[in-house]
Protein backbone atom coordinates (compact mmCIF):
# COMPACT_ATOMS: atom_id res chain seq x y z
CA UNK A 1 0.00 0.00 0.00
CA UNK A 2 1.70 3.19 -1.35
CA UNK A 3 1.10 6.41 1.20
CA UNK A 4 0.77 9.17 -1.62
CA UNK A 5 3.55 12.26 -0.95
CA UNK A 6 0.81 14.21 0.82
CA UNK A 7 -0.11 11.70 3.07
CA UNK A 8 2.96 11.01 3.92
CA UNK A 9 3.62 14.63 4.79
CA UNK A 10 0.92 15.03 7.37
CA UNK A 11 3.33 12.91 9.53
CA UNK A 12 7.24 14.50 8.34
CA UNK A 13 7.90 17.44 10.17
CA UNK A 14 9.02 20.80 8.76
CA UNK A 15 12.38 21.92 7.62
CA UNK A 16 13.85 24.64 8.82
CA UNK A 17 16.50 26.54 7.09
CA UNK A 18 18.41 29.69 8.39
CA UNK A 19 21.46 31.25 5.96
CA UNK A 20 22.79 34.30 4.87
CA UNK A 21 21.35 34.88 1.49
CA UNK A 22 18.55 32.72 -0.81
CA UNK A 23 18.13 32.65 -4.20
CA UNK A 24 14.76 30.72 -5.57
CA UNK A 25 13.85 30.35 -8.57
CA UNK A 26 10.20 29.51 -9.02
CA UNK A 27 10.10 28.28 -12.19
CA UNK A 28 12.93 25.57 -11.45
CA UNK A 29 11.41 25.01 -8.09
CA UNK A 30 15.24 25.42 -6.94
CA UNK A 31 16.57 27.19 -3.65
CA UNK A 32 19.89 28.43 -2.90
CA UNK A 33 21.05 29.12 0.72
CA UNK A 34 24.57 30.31 1.04
CA UNK A 35 26.43 31.45 4.34
CA UNK A 36 26.35 29.83 7.68
CA UNK A 37 23.59 27.28 6.70
CA UNK A 38 21.64 25.43 9.10
CA UNK A 39 19.01 22.99 8.22
CA UNK A 40 16.61 21.96 11.17
CA UNK A 41 14.24 18.62 10.55
CA UNK A 42 12.75 17.37 13.16
CA UNK A 43 15.18 15.96 15.09
CA UNK A 44 18.17 16.37 12.45
CA UNK A 45 20.44 19.58 12.43
CA UNK A 46 22.83 20.01 9.10
CA UNK A 47 25.12 22.52 8.98
CA UNK A 48 27.17 23.72 6.02
CA UNK A 49 28.49 26.81 3.90
CA UNK A 50 25.95 26.17 0.83
CA UNK A 51 22.57 24.42 0.48
CA UNK A 52 21.07 23.46 -2.66
CA UNK A 53 17.35 22.22 -2.31
CA UNK A 54 15.60 21.14 -5.77
CA UNK A 55 11.94 19.69 -6.06
CA UNK A 56 11.90 17.28 -8.57
CA UNK A 57 8.91 16.40 -10.71
CA UNK A 58 6.78 14.50 -8.24
CA UNK A 59 7.25 16.92 -5.87
CA UNK A 60 9.85 15.14 -3.72
CA UNK A 61 13.27 17.80 -2.63
CA UNK A 62 16.48 16.81 -2.73
CA UNK A 63 19.21 18.90 -0.90
CA UNK A 64 23.04 18.84 -2.01
CA UNK A 65 24.73 20.63 1.24
CA UNK A 66 29.10 21.59 0.65
CA UNK A 67 31.62 23.61 2.42
CA UNK A 68 34.18 25.86 1.12
CA UNK A 69 36.42 25.00 3.89
CA UNK A 70 35.85 22.25 7.34
CA UNK A 71 33.51 19.85 6.75
CA UNK A 72 29.78 19.36 6.45
CA UNK A 73 28.05 18.00 9.47
CA UNK A 74 24.95 16.06 10.62
CA UNK A 75 23.77 15.93 14.12
CA UNK A 76 20.81 13.75 15.21
CA UNK A 77 19.02 13.09 18.34
CA UNK A 78 16.47 10.13 19.38
CA UNK A 79 15.39 11.16 22.65
CA UNK A 80 13.73 8.49 23.38
CA UNK A 81 16.74 5.60 23.03
CA UNK A 82 18.69 7.92 24.17
CA UNK A 83 20.89 7.90 21.22
CA UNK A 84 22.94 10.82 19.48
CA UNK A 85 24.50 10.31 15.95
CA UNK A 86 27.22 12.78 14.63
CA UNK A 87 28.27 12.47 10.67
CA UNK A 88 30.43 14.42 9.12
CA UNK A 89 32.12 14.92 5.67
CA UNK A 90 33.08 16.62 2.50
CA UNK A 91 29.84 17.19 1.02
CA UNK A 92 26.08 15.30 2.19
CA UNK A 93 23.30 14.78 -0.33
CA UNK A 94 19.54 14.46 0.69
CA UNK A 95 17.23 12.22 -1.28
CA UNK A 96 13.30 12.82 -0.18
CA UNK A 97 12.28 9.98 -2.54
CA UNK A 98 14.39 7.50 -0.99
CA UNK A 99 14.26 9.61 2.40
CA UNK A 100 18.45 8.65 2.40
CA UNK A 101 21.24 10.87 3.19
CA UNK A 102 24.74 10.22 1.71
CA UNK A 103 27.53 11.47 3.51
CA UNK A 104 30.61 11.63 0.66
CA UNK A 105 34.62 12.17 0.99
CA UNK A 106 36.17 11.46 4.43
CA UNK A 107 32.84 10.42 5.87
CA UNK A 108 32.48 9.44 9.25
CA UNK A 109 29.14 8.32 11.55
CA UNK A 110 29.44 7.98 14.97
CA UNK A 111 26.39 6.75 17.15
CA UNK A 112 26.73 7.95 20.96
CA UNK A 113 24.09 6.67 23.75
CA UNK A 114 24.33 8.65 26.64
CA UNK A 115 27.35 10.71 25.45
CA UNK A 116 29.29 7.39 25.63
CA UNK A 117 30.77 6.79 21.73
CA UNK A 118 29.62 3.18 20.89
CA UNK A 119 29.58 2.67 16.80
CA UNK A 120 31.87 4.42 14.21
CA UNK A 121 31.58 3.92 10.68
CA UNK A 122 34.34 5.51 8.53
CA UNK A 123 34.65 5.51 4.50
CA UNK A 124 34.14 7.34 1.47
CA UNK A 125 30.48 7.55 1.66
CA UNK A 126 28.42 6.79 4.44
CA UNK A 127 24.52 6.34 3.12
CA UNK A 128 22.06 6.13 6.10
CA UNK A 129 18.07 5.12 5.38
CA UNK A 130 15.88 6.91 7.35
CA UNK A 131 13.02 4.65 6.26
CA UNK A 132 14.57 1.52 7.71
CA UNK A 133 17.15 2.98 9.99
CA UNK A 134 20.34 1.22 8.41
CA UNK A 135 23.77 2.59 7.37
CA UNK A 136 25.86 1.63 4.25
CA UNK A 137 29.23 2.41 3.73
CA UNK A 138 31.47 2.37 0.74
CA UNK A 139 35.18 2.73 0.20
CA UNK A 140 37.31 4.88 -2.16
CA UNK A 141 40.16 7.03 -2.63
CA UNK A 142 38.34 9.70 -0.82
CA UNK A 143 37.46 7.44 2.58
CA UNK A 144 39.67 8.09 5.47
CA UNK A 145 41.64 4.99 4.60
CA UNK A 146 41.44 4.90 1.37
CA UNK A 147 39.96 2.09 -0.24
CA UNK A 148 38.86 0.85 2.41
CA UNK A 149 35.40 0.92 5.21
CA UNK A 150 36.25 0.68 8.52
CA UNK A 151 33.86 0.53 11.21
CA UNK A 152 33.91 -0.20 14.83
CA UNK A 153 30.67 -1.77 16.41
CA UNK A 154 30.82 -2.11 20.57
CA UNK A 155 28.66 -5.20 21.52
CA UNK A 156 24.88 -4.91 22.31
CA UNK A 157 25.35 -5.13 26.19
CA UNK A 158 27.51 -2.07 26.02
CA UNK A 159 24.84 -0.23 24.22
CA UNK A 160 22.23 -1.61 26.07
CA UNK A 161 24.23 -0.54 29.44
CA UNK A 162 24.45 2.73 28.24
CA UNK A 163 21.29 3.29 27.76
CA UNK A 164 20.10 1.74 31.43
CA UNK A 165 22.58 4.17 32.53
CA UNK A 166 20.49 7.35 30.87
CA UNK A 167 17.14 5.98 31.71
CA UNK A 168 18.67 5.99 35.62
CA UNK A 169 19.84 9.22 34.69
CA UNK A 170 16.83 10.75 32.98
CA UNK A 171 14.03 8.72 35.41
CA UNK A 172 12.60 6.40 32.22
CA UNK A 173 11.73 9.61 30.70
CA UNK A 174 12.96 10.78 27.02
CA UNK A 175 16.36 12.65 26.36
CA UNK A 176 15.96 16.44 26.63
CA UNK A 177 16.77 17.97 23.18
CA UNK A 178 19.45 20.30 22.30
CA UNK A 179 18.02 21.11 19.21
CA UNK A 180 14.51 22.99 20.15
CA UNK B 1 41.36 121.59 -29.05
CA UNK B 2 38.68 123.06 -31.11
CA UNK B 3 39.56 120.64 -34.50
CA UNK B 4 38.55 117.51 -31.88
CA UNK B 5 35.10 119.18 -30.83
CA UNK B 6 33.64 116.96 -33.88
CA UNK B 7 34.97 113.57 -32.79
CA UNK B 8 33.74 114.20 -29.34
CA UNK B 9 30.37 114.84 -30.71
CA UNK B 10 30.45 111.79 -32.78
CA UNK B 11 31.75 109.87 -29.96
CA UNK B 12 29.34 111.54 -27.40
CA UNK B 13 26.50 110.83 -29.96
CA UNK B 14 27.44 107.10 -30.24
CA UNK B 15 27.57 106.44 -26.66
CA UNK B 16 23.82 107.91 -26.45
CA UNK B 17 22.98 105.26 -29.27
CA UNK B 18 24.50 102.17 -26.90
CA UNK B 19 22.70 103.64 -24.04
CA UNK B 20 19.24 104.40 -26.01
CA UNK B 21 19.95 100.62 -27.44
CA UNK B 22 20.17 99.12 -24.15
CA UNK B 23 17.39 101.01 -22.49
CA UNK B 24 15.00 99.98 -25.26
CA UNK B 25 16.39 96.04 -25.40
CA UNK B 26 15.66 95.67 -21.43
CA UNK B 27 12.42 97.63 -21.54
CA UNK B 28 11.04 95.36 -24.46
CA UNK B 29 12.50 92.65 -22.46
CA UNK B 30 10.46 93.89 -19.26
CA UNK B 31 7.36 94.37 -20.88
CA UNK B 32 6.95 90.73 -21.95
CA UNK B 33 5.06 89.22 -19.47
CA UNK B 34 7.24 85.82 -18.70
CA UNK B 35 5.54 82.63 -17.57
CA UNK B 36 5.64 82.52 -13.82
CA UNK B 37 9.53 80.16 -12.84
CA UNK B 38 7.24 77.09 -11.62
CA UNK B 39 6.71 77.59 -7.77
CA UNK B 40 9.01 75.42 -5.51
CA UNK B 41 6.13 74.38 -3.61
CA UNK B 42 5.08 70.72 -2.28
CA UNK B 43 1.31 71.15 -3.13
CA UNK B 44 -0.54 69.33 -5.47
CA UNK B 45 -1.67 71.09 -8.53
CA UNK B 46 -4.33 68.19 -9.39
CA UNK B 47 -6.08 65.63 -6.97
CA UNK B 48 -9.10 63.16 -7.61
CA UNK B 49 -11.40 60.83 -5.47
CA UNK B 50 -11.61 57.38 -6.85
CA UNK B 51 -8.34 57.24 -9.08
CA UNK B 52 -8.07 54.88 -11.60
CA UNK B 53 -4.93 54.87 -14.05
CA UNK B 54 -4.51 52.24 -16.51
CA UNK B 55 -0.92 52.11 -19.09
CA UNK B 56 -0.80 50.13 -22.08
CA UNK B 57 1.46 48.43 -24.32
CA UNK B 58 1.91 49.40 -28.21
CA UNK B 59 -1.40 47.10 -28.95
CA UNK B 60 -3.51 48.93 -26.78
CA UNK B 61 -3.39 45.68 -23.99
CA UNK B 62 -3.25 46.94 -20.68
CA UNK B 63 -0.07 46.43 -18.59
CA UNK B 64 -0.53 48.00 -15.54
CA UNK B 65 -3.11 49.49 -13.59
CA UNK B 66 -2.84 51.76 -10.93
CA UNK B 67 -6.20 52.46 -8.47
CA UNK B 68 -6.77 54.14 -5.07
CA UNK B 69 -9.46 56.13 -2.93
CA UNK B 70 -7.96 59.20 -3.81
CA UNK B 71 -4.74 60.96 -5.52
CA UNK B 72 -3.04 63.74 -5.82
CA UNK B 73 0.05 64.93 -7.86
CA UNK B 74 3.25 67.29 -7.18
CA UNK B 75 4.57 69.04 -9.85
CA UNK B 76 7.54 69.95 -8.35
CA UNK B 77 8.72 66.55 -9.12
CA UNK B 78 6.02 65.02 -10.94
CA UNK B 79 4.72 62.65 -8.42
CA UNK B 80 1.87 60.98 -7.64
CA UNK B 81 0.64 60.20 -4.31
CA UNK B 82 -2.34 57.11 -3.89
CA UNK B 83 -3.76 56.38 -0.92
CA UNK B 84 -5.01 53.09 -0.33
CA UNK B 85 -3.35 52.06 -3.80
CA UNK B 86 -3.59 48.81 -5.52
CA UNK B 87 -1.27 48.47 -8.51
CA UNK B 88 -1.74 45.53 -10.81
CA UNK B 89 0.02 44.50 -13.70
CA UNK B 90 -0.28 41.71 -16.42
CA UNK B 91 2.28 40.57 -19.20
CA UNK B 92 2.01 37.87 -21.49
CA UNK B 93 3.66 34.98 -20.41
CA UNK B 94 4.32 36.04 -16.53
CA UNK B 95 1.66 35.86 -13.80
CA UNK B 96 -0.83 38.45 -12.76
CA UNK B 97 0.58 40.76 -9.51
CA UNK B 98 -1.51 42.77 -7.45
CA UNK B 99 0.36 45.13 -4.65
CA UNK B 100 -1.46 46.86 -1.96
CA UNK B 101 -0.71 49.61 0.45
CA UNK B 102 -1.64 52.22 2.23
CA UNK B 103 0.38 55.07 0.49
CA UNK B 104 1.62 54.63 -2.93
CA UNK B 105 3.90 56.88 -4.63
CA UNK B 106 4.47 56.79 -8.28
CA UNK B 107 7.72 59.09 -9.57
CA UNK B 108 10.29 58.41 -12.32
CA UNK B 109 7.97 58.96 -15.28
CA UNK B 110 5.95 56.76 -13.31
CA UNK B 111 8.82 53.63 -14.02
CA UNK B 112 8.34 53.35 -9.83
CA UNK B 113 5.91 52.76 -7.26
CA UNK B 114 6.70 53.13 -3.54
CA UNK B 115 4.56 50.93 -1.57
CA UNK B 116 4.83 52.19 1.89
CA UNK B 117 2.44 50.88 5.10
CA UNK B 118 0.95 47.23 4.96
CA UNK B 119 2.70 46.42 1.56
CA UNK B 120 1.35 43.62 0.26
CA UNK B 121 2.52 41.88 -3.10
CA UNK B 122 0.16 38.97 -4.19
CA UNK B 123 1.04 36.94 -7.50
CA UNK B 124 -1.83 34.92 -8.69
CA UNK B 125 -0.97 31.17 -9.10
CA UNK B 126 -0.21 29.96 -12.39
CA UNK B 127 -0.70 26.70 -14.22
CA UNK B 128 2.64 25.17 -12.97
CA UNK B 129 2.87 27.48 -9.63
CA UNK B 130 0.77 28.04 -6.68
CA UNK B 131 0.43 31.75 -5.15
CA UNK B 132 3.46 33.73 -4.03
CA UNK B 133 2.58 36.70 -1.48
CA UNK B 134 5.37 39.13 -0.36
CA UNK B 135 4.48 41.73 2.81
CA UNK B 136 6.73 44.35 4.08
CA UNK B 137 6.49 47.75 5.34
CA UNK B 138 7.27 48.96 2.28
CA UNK B 139 7.57 47.59 -1.64
CA UNK B 140 8.78 49.34 -4.29
CA UNK B 141 7.52 48.37 -7.92
CA UNK B 142 8.71 48.61 -10.67
CA UNK B 143 6.23 47.57 -13.45
CA UNK B 144 8.05 48.22 -16.71
CA UNK B 145 10.55 45.23 -15.56
CA UNK B 146 7.85 43.16 -13.71
CA UNK B 147 10.17 43.76 -10.61
CA UNK B 148 9.45 44.26 -7.02
CA UNK B 149 11.97 44.94 -4.27
CA UNK B 150 12.65 46.19 -0.88
CA UNK B 151 15.44 46.82 1.63
CA UNK B 152 12.54 46.17 4.99
CA UNK B 153 12.36 42.93 6.57
CA UNK B 154 10.15 40.58 4.46
CA UNK B 155 7.40 37.47 4.54
CA UNK B 156 7.09 35.02 1.51
CA UNK B 157 4.07 32.69 1.95
CA UNK B 158 3.76 30.06 -0.84
CA UNK B 159 1.99 27.64 -0.63
CA UNK B 160 2.53 26.37 3.48
CA UNK B 161 5.97 27.40 3.03
CA UNK B 162 7.20 30.61 4.54
CA UNK B 163 10.33 32.50 4.78
CA UNK B 164 11.64 35.96 6.40
CA UNK B 165 14.59 37.82 5.28
CA UNK B 166 15.80 41.16 5.45
CA UNK B 167 15.83 42.91 2.03
CA UNK B 168 15.33 41.35 -1.30
CA UNK B 169 13.96 41.35 -5.15
CA UNK B 170 11.79 39.73 -6.84
CA UNK B 171 11.83 39.04 -10.76
CA UNK B 172 8.17 38.19 -12.07
CA UNK B 173 9.81 37.33 -15.50
CA UNK B 174 12.22 35.15 -14.50
CA UNK B 175 10.20 34.44 -11.47
CA UNK B 176 13.63 34.80 -9.22
CA UNK B 177 13.37 35.68 -5.91
CA UNK B 178 16.34 36.52 -4.35
CA UNK B 179 17.04 37.66 0.01
CA UNK B 180 20.07 39.40 0.97
CA UNK B 181 20.27 39.23 4.61
CA UNK B 182 18.89 36.98 7.71
CA UNK B 183 16.86 33.88 5.49
CA UNK B 184 14.80 31.56 7.67
CA UNK B 185 12.77 28.84 5.57
CA UNK B 186 10.40 26.92 6.71
CA UNK B 187 9.26 24.33 4.11
CA UNK B 188 6.67 22.61 4.70
CA UNK B 189 5.97 19.20 4.14
CA UNK B 190 2.11 19.69 3.27
CA UNK B 191 3.36 21.58 0.16
CA UNK B 192 4.39 18.13 -1.69
CA UNK B 193 1.58 17.85 -4.14
CA UNK B 194 -0.86 15.24 -3.30
CA UNK B 195 -2.83 13.36 -6.50
CA UNK B 196 -4.98 15.95 -7.39
CA UNK B 197 -4.69 18.93 -9.28
CA UNK B 198 -1.89 21.70 -7.94
CA UNK B 199 -4.64 24.08 -6.83
CA UNK B 200 -4.39 27.60 -5.19
CA UNK B 201 -3.02 26.48 -1.09
CA UNK B 202 -2.74 30.04 -0.42
CA UNK B 203 -4.83 31.24 2.57
CA UNK B 204 -8.40 32.25 1.29
CA UNK B 205 -7.58 35.41 2.22
CA UNK B 206 -4.54 35.57 -0.02
CA UNK B 207 -6.29 34.98 -3.01
CA UNK B 208 -8.87 37.78 -3.02
CA UNK B 209 -7.64 40.19 -5.95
Amino acid sequence: QTTTPAANAQAEPETLVLSDTLSYDDKTKTSIFNGNVILTRGQMRLTSDTLKIQEDAQGFQHGTATVNSGKVRIFEERPETYETIRSEGDRAEYNGKDDTVKMIGHAIVNRYICGKLLDTVRGEVVIYNNKNNTYAAQGGPQATEPGRVRSVVKPQSAADEATEACRKQYNNKPMPSTLN
Amino acid sequence: MKERLPAFIALFMLLCLVMMTWWAADYAQRSIPLDQPARISHEPDAWSDHFIMLSSDPDGVPKNRLEGDSMQHFPHNDSYEIVNAISTGQRPGSAITTGRADLATMFNNDKTILMRGNAHLHRFPSEDTSALDITSSELIIYPEKDIIETDKPATVIQGNSRMNGKGMTYNNQTRELKVYANTDVTISNKDLPSESSNTDQAPEENTRP
